[in-house]
């Protein structure tokens, strides 16, 4: 795997923060040209984005996440006490199974309502990090499924054990840069995947190039399935 | 099927009506969003600039197939299928249309669930709320618009969609 440094270019005092994508235009070269190619982008609809896709000849898919994103984070698990009677552990059993349950129902919703299939890209931008390990396996199960084989997911993740406490909203523009629209005082807290931490969640689904930011964000190139595009 | 021209007089009856009754009001108030969207789409430069668009008040509910030569601004609910190929449509910001649609400018400052064919452009105001499929060489989402669906802006699904969209539509309603 290869990883190199990205440049973090200065924020402006007010606005986005600007950082230089460095495996989105190789992602964007390597689509086929001899079709039309299907992009989904997982994040809010920006008039930034579609200028840029625009350019291509491809269909492109806004479906935003963030809503169904909150509600699976709403299905937690409460912490198990160190001294549960047998009924309660029975209980909380019986609640896991039903929670996994219903999460596996909303991230098969949530998926099944995308109007489009066989997309050769995916954009997942700082999505991951707000899935819990075995929610975010079934969540990326459920995505290749819609996926074309030889396609790839473009990531943003945050690791080394820290996080942002929101979601931000990242657009893409020329330059190319990716523009990072997060609150000026920023709330971080614990969590965070590092890119070997994605590996064995989906079958088929490899991390095949990463970058990493100075401030701990990694930009990633995930391929699923063996063939390229 | 809508009788346009049945519209237009009511339209132009209504607006009549209306006109008397703010004349006889005392202390006028400000324009309403609704009035300057009619405004708006009455100002713009088109092939039918010379009557005013017709419009859809927030009361009405239509149910069925609405197509014609002229504008329209939607202010109320419409389900079905809206087809005016060669004039503009504007969804004000207090309409609520489930609908396909297929006409040069779509403007949508409400809410739309269906698909879009917009053979010249297709506008998402910032209060515009839409769920569905866009097909349109041109499309503008303004900051704080929401949109969930799928974007076509390549030439040939632009005319391809746009012209079985509108065959179809006019097959249907001969």
């Amino acid at each position: 795997m290869r990883s190199a440094r990205l440049s973090q270019l200065p924020a402006a005092a007010e606005g986005p923060q600007a950082l230089r994508s460095v495996l989105l235009p190789a992602l964007l070269a390597d689509l086929p040209r001899e079709r039309r190619v299907s992009i989904l982008d997982l994040g809010p609809a920006r008039q930034a984005n579609i200028d840029c896709f625009s350019a291509f000849s491809l269909r492109y898919t806004c479906w935003d996440i963030g809503e169904a994103l909150a509600e699976l984070r709403r299905l937690v698990l409460p912490p198990a006490g160190t001294r549960l009677s047998r009924a309660a552990r029975a209980a909380r059993e019986a609640r896991r199974a039903e929670m996994e349950a219903a999460r596996r129902r909303l991230i098969d919703g949530m998926l099944e309502a995308i109007p489009t299939r066989d997309w050769d890209l995916v954009l997942a931008w700082e999505i991951f990090n707000y899935l819990e390990r075995p929610v975010l396996s079934l969540f990326l199960q459920g995505l290749v499924a819609g996926m074309r084989r030889g396609g790839r997911i473009h990531a943003l993740i945050w690791g080394q054990g820290r996080m942002p406490a929101r979601m931000a909203d990242v657009s893409f523009a020329p330059g190319p840069v990716l523009l990072r629209d997060a609150p000026a005082e920023e709330e971080f807290v614990e969590g965070g995947y590092s890119q070997y931490q994605l590996r064995g969640l989906c079958e088929g689904l490899v991390v095949h190039k990463g970058v990493l930011l100075r401030n701990g964000l990694q930009e990633l190139n995930l391929s699923y399935g063996g063939r390229p595009l | 099927m809508l009788d346009m021209n049945q519209i237009r007089k009511n339209v132009v009856r209504w607006s009549k009506q209306n006109d008397r009754e703010e004349a006889a009001a005392p202390g006028r108030q400000a324009p309403s969003p609704k009035q300057e969207t009619l405004a708006a789409a009455k100002s713009r430069p088109a092939a039918s600039a010379a009557r005013p668009p017709a419009n859809i008040g927030a009361s009405i509910l239509f149910k069925g197939e609405l197509s014609g030569d002229e504008d329209f601004v939607i202010q109320g609910r419409v389900e079905g299928k809206i087809n005016l190929s060669n004039n503009n449509l504007t969804v004000g910001e207090e309409g609520r249309i489930r609908a396909d649609i297929v006409a040069r400018v779509i403007t949508v400052e409400g809410e739309l669930v269906g698909d879009m064919f917009g053979t010249e452009k297709v506008i998402i105001r910032a209060t515009g709320r839409v769920k569905g499929n866009i097909t349109s060489p041109r499309v503008t989402l303004e900051d704080g618009a929401k949109f969930k669906g799928s974007i076509d802006m390549d030439p040939q699904a632009v005319d391809g969609a746009a012209g079985s969209e509108g065959s179809a539509a006019a097959g249907e309603s001969a």
